[in-house]
């Protein structure tokens, strides 16, 4: 195990605007939108809300700072029938808009419902948009009840799952059904759904206020960056605590996320863990500790704290944890279980990862070479009315696009 | 018409990304270049005219540029020009006449008129118009590959002929554009007969070539086969979308990417090695280094999907290589991309050349026009002064431009020479 990076971020006195990190969280069909809708209900801070649907009726209800109707052509304002083809032609149909509206953001945060039309086929499509931007992207996705789930859904949901990961540099996995532990039998659908939607605004506020905590900044977007851009898996925990040993309990709770699973930190390589609130003497002690004992992981670790001064007795911890293996969040984790009947995600996001590696030059360009052709004859047979013309060859076709320098 | 006499023609080729004017005199069949001028062109999309205003303000301006160069004294009224995109198409016809008056008589051009006018009857839709009727060969009595029957005897005249249509409205805004910048439109010729023209030798011609004009918005194909045009396609693809790939990957304005793009744009990896360039933000106010390597993935993908939309039109056409075994010439502003000549070579085969106007059709400025982009323009007025005659469409307009301008501009030259 190789000796750990330590670097300890000192807490700083001036106020820092950290205004110039721009966040665009963009909500993807119903559950993306509903969740987008909430977040101006319960005031969510420093960045700009994106409400992109086919639905031209749901997208009516929200309340958003921009809003986006996708595939007027194709969609006719109706939905899409939980068909994401419909939806991944959807947003095609409209990337240029898409892209305007995302242009100018440093981070794009992507959500959606997966296992339903519109955020599984366009969710996929919008994060390949930023990516060609150069856009840091996370994406944060529910996933349906076990009750929900058939063939279909749970095809659905994998491959929505496998393509958005391909796509984004950072993925967190709600699971609806790790919810349904904390309700009665009686809990109404739509309150359950509202229920997760908190979880999930709450660990998406610790990654914002991680950038872009307006107050005391030691944590900031170049660390958030390097962490998401780091290879392998990445996990978020949000903890809270309060009375004797809150930093201590609230880092363990954030750890112990029953959404994600427990991470095995053995794995990590980057660890970026911020702390918020009144800190006390004896917080920043326990913090200390708690350093000294990730002094045996082989990960840089960066730990912040912020100032905060109207949170009373309370701690919030955020953390950001990224170079996992796909099984290092195995155990209690609502990924790999809750598909399990069908196929677990984590499986079908390791092949995709393993294959890699193991194709050659020649497959690789004879697969490209194959796709060109085929993209070049739908052109040419449908007189090359096709929109989608314009948009970059390597940036339309798939195996292109996975063949491409890293610039920067 | 009396092309003996010195006279002066104004070409006009609107493109896509730039029109470019040319004032030549012709003397016999030279062209000898006087006056050039260009102006960047932002009214048109794909080959075809999009904003009427704006592209006749660069023709106004690029004429007046040319005029400019030529000397004061040349005065610009009418002028010759390009129409292009993917709107133009065509097809095969095929036409027969008798000749009953006598029955042994020698074939007028009455008789090749009617012909061809057989040839050209062929139901038209209302929104399309014919530019040209080009014949393939005459068919006389049986005996086929002619191309001049004039003078010879026979009693049945048979023609084979290709007819390129265009959109009616695509059409007219070629000449509402000439007319709003103020000049008066003589004649229209579709843009890969302009670059036909002007780059291929004859004997290419004869033995069958093909050429491909990558412009800024289409790439236009047009075979030559036994010495005529046997087939063009334009794929609305071209350099406008080469910068449009490269503008994500480089994070900057379009202009510059499009700088960028000219001056390091590549195909081929290792043909930049380890060099680094830099490329400047929105603002110009700082740059960014990058692997000048890296710039070919991104053009090079587009460059197999255009060439892969080459290789099938050409396949859906029954066209294979014996119709082109001179080979493939290579012409327009996209002709310039690092790497393309070898791209082509390896991916097409055959001998590949990249095609400027011929410098044994042109006297005067020929260092200024002897670029691909200037292929088009030159290949007009070409076409215009030596096969004016094979464009049969013009049998029945009277065709009296040359000596129409001639006249006022001989007055103006008189006074110089
Ligand atoms: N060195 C170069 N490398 C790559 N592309 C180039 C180079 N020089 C010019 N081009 C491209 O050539 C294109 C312009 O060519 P050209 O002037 O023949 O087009 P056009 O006649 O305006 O358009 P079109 O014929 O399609 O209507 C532009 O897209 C330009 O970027
Ligand atoms: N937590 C939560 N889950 C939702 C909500 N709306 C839908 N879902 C889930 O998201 C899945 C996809 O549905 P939806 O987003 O409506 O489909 P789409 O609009 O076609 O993308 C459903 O199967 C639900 O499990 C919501 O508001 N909150
Ligand atoms: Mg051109
Ligand atoms: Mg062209």
């Amino acid at each position: 195990m190789g000796k750990m990076k330590f670097e300890l971020v000192e807490e700083q006195n001036t106020i820092i605007d950290s205004s110039d990190t721009l966040i665009k969280v963009v909500g993807i069909g119903g559950c993306g939108c509903n969740v987008i809708n909430d977040m101006c209900q319960m005031t969510m801070r420093d960045v700009e809300l994106i409400a992109i649907n086919t639905d031209s009726q749901s997208l009516n209800k929200i309340d958003s700072h921009e809003k986006i109707q996708i595939g007027k052509k194709v969609a006719k304002g109706r939905g899409t029938g939980n068909t994401p083809e419909k939806a991944q032609k959807s947003a095609e149909e409209d990337r240029n808009i898409i892209e305007n509206k995302l242009r100018g953001a440093d981070m794009v945060v992507l959500v959606a419902g997966l296992g339903g039309g519109t955020g599984s086929g366009a969710g996929p499509v919008i994060a390949d948009i930023a990516r060609g931007m150069d856009i840091l992207t996370a994406a944060f996705v529910i996933t349906p009840f076990n009750v929900e789930l058939n063939e279909e859904k749970s095809r659905i949901v994998r491959e929505s799952y496998a393509s958005l990961k391909d796509k984004v540099d950072m993925i967190v996995d709600i699971p609806n059904e790790k919810i349904l532990e904390l309700f009665t039998e009686d809990t109404g659908m739509d309150e359950a759904y509202k229920a997760v939607n908190i979880v999930l605004i709450d660990i998406m506020r610790g990654l914002v206020k991680m950038i872009s905590k307006t107050g005391i900044q030691n944590i900031d977007f170049a660390d958030v960056k390097r962490a998401m851009k780091g290879k392998g898996n990445s996990f978020m925990g949000v903890g809270k605590a309060s009375g004797a040993n809150r930093a201590k309990t609230a880092f363990e709770n954030a750890i112990k996320n029953r959404f994600m699973g427990n991470p095995n930190l053995n794995d990590a390589n980057f660890i970026v863990i911020n702390f918020f609130g009144n800190m006390s003497v004896g917080d920043i002690k326990a913090i200390e500790e708690l350093k000294l004992k990730y002094t045996g992981a082989g990960a840089m670790v960066k730990f912040g704290h912020t100032n905060v001064a109207d949170m009373g007795d309370e701690i919030e911890v955020t953390m950001l944890i990224s170079g996992l293996h796909d099984d290092a969040l195995s155990g209690q984790g609502g990924t790999s279980e809750a598909y399990n009947q069908f196929t677990p995600l984590a499986a079908a996001s390791k092949k995709d990862e393993s294959s890699k590696p193991e194709e050659s030059k020649e497959t690789v360009d004879k697969e490209i070479q194959s796709a060109i052709e085929k993209s070049a004859t739908d052109f040419m047979e449908g007189n090359y009315e096709n929109e989608g013309l314009a948009i970059p060859t390597w940036q339309r076709i798939d195996i292109c696009r996975r063949h491409l320098p890293k610039l920067n | 018409m009396s092309n003996q006499d010195e006279t002066i023609v104004a070409a006009v080729d609107i493109g896509t990304t730039k029109v470019v004017t040319v004032i030549a005199e012709i003397r016999g069949k030279q062209i000898n270049v006087i006056g050039v001028g260009e102006e960047e062109n932002n009214g048109s999309q794909q080959g075809t005219i999009s904003n009427i205003s704006e592209a006749a303000r660069a023709v106004k301006a690029s004429v007046e540029k040319a005029q400019k160069i030529a000397g004061k004294d040349i005065e610009v009224n009418n002028v010759i020009a390009s129409v292009g995109g993917k709107h133009l198409t065509g097809i095969k016809s095929h036409g027969v006449t008798t000749l009953t008056l006598s029955r042994e008589k020698e074939i007028t051009q009455a008789d090749k008129d009617r012909a061809i006018e057989s040839a050209k009857s062929m139901p038209l839709p209302a929104d399309r118009e014919i530019l040209h009727v080009i014949p393939t060969q005459y068919i006389i009595d049986g005996q086929d590959e002619i191309m001049d029957p004039l003078g010879m005897s026979g009693v049945r005249i048979e023609t084979d002929v290709y007819i390129v249509t265009g959109a009616t409205t695509l059409v007219e805004n070629v000449r509402k554009t000439i007319k709003m910048a103020g000049y008066e439109m003589d004649d229209i010729y579709i843009q890969p007969i302009g670059s036909g023209n002007a780059t291929l030798y004859e004997d290419e011609k004869e033995l069958g070539v093909l050429l491909i004009d990558i412009g800024g918005g289409t790439t236009d194909i047009a075979l030559y086969h036994k010495n005529a045009l046997k087939f063009i396609k334009i794929i609305p693809v071209g350099g406008k979308y080469i910068t449009g790939d490269l503008v994500p990957a480089l994070q900057t304005s379009k202009s510059i990417t499009e700088e960028i793009k000219k001056q390091y744009g590549l195909l081929y990896e290792e043909d930049a090695g380890e060099e680094i360039i830099e490329v400047p933000d929105r603002t110009r106010t700082s740059t960014r280094p990058m692997f000048r390597k890296d710039l070919a993935p991104y053009i090079k993908y587009r460059i197999y999907e255009l060439f892969d939309m080459v290789k099938k039109e050409l396949k859906n056409e029954g066209i294979d290589k014996s119709l082109y075994g001179a080979g493939i010439v290579l012409t327009g502003g996209g002709a310039k991309l690092n790497g393309l000549l070898r791209f082509v070579q390896e991916n097409m085969g055959g001998s590949v050349r990249i095609g400027v106007p011929l410098q044994e059709k042109v006297t005067g400025r020929y260092e200024v026009i002897d670029k691909p982009q200037y292929s088009t323009v030159v290949g007009i007025i070409d076409y215009f002064v030596r096969e004016h005659g094979k464009n049969e469409r013009l049998i029945s307009s009277s065709g009296g431009f040359l000596t129409k301008t001639s006249d006022k501009i001989k007055k103006f030259l008189s006074e110089f020479f």
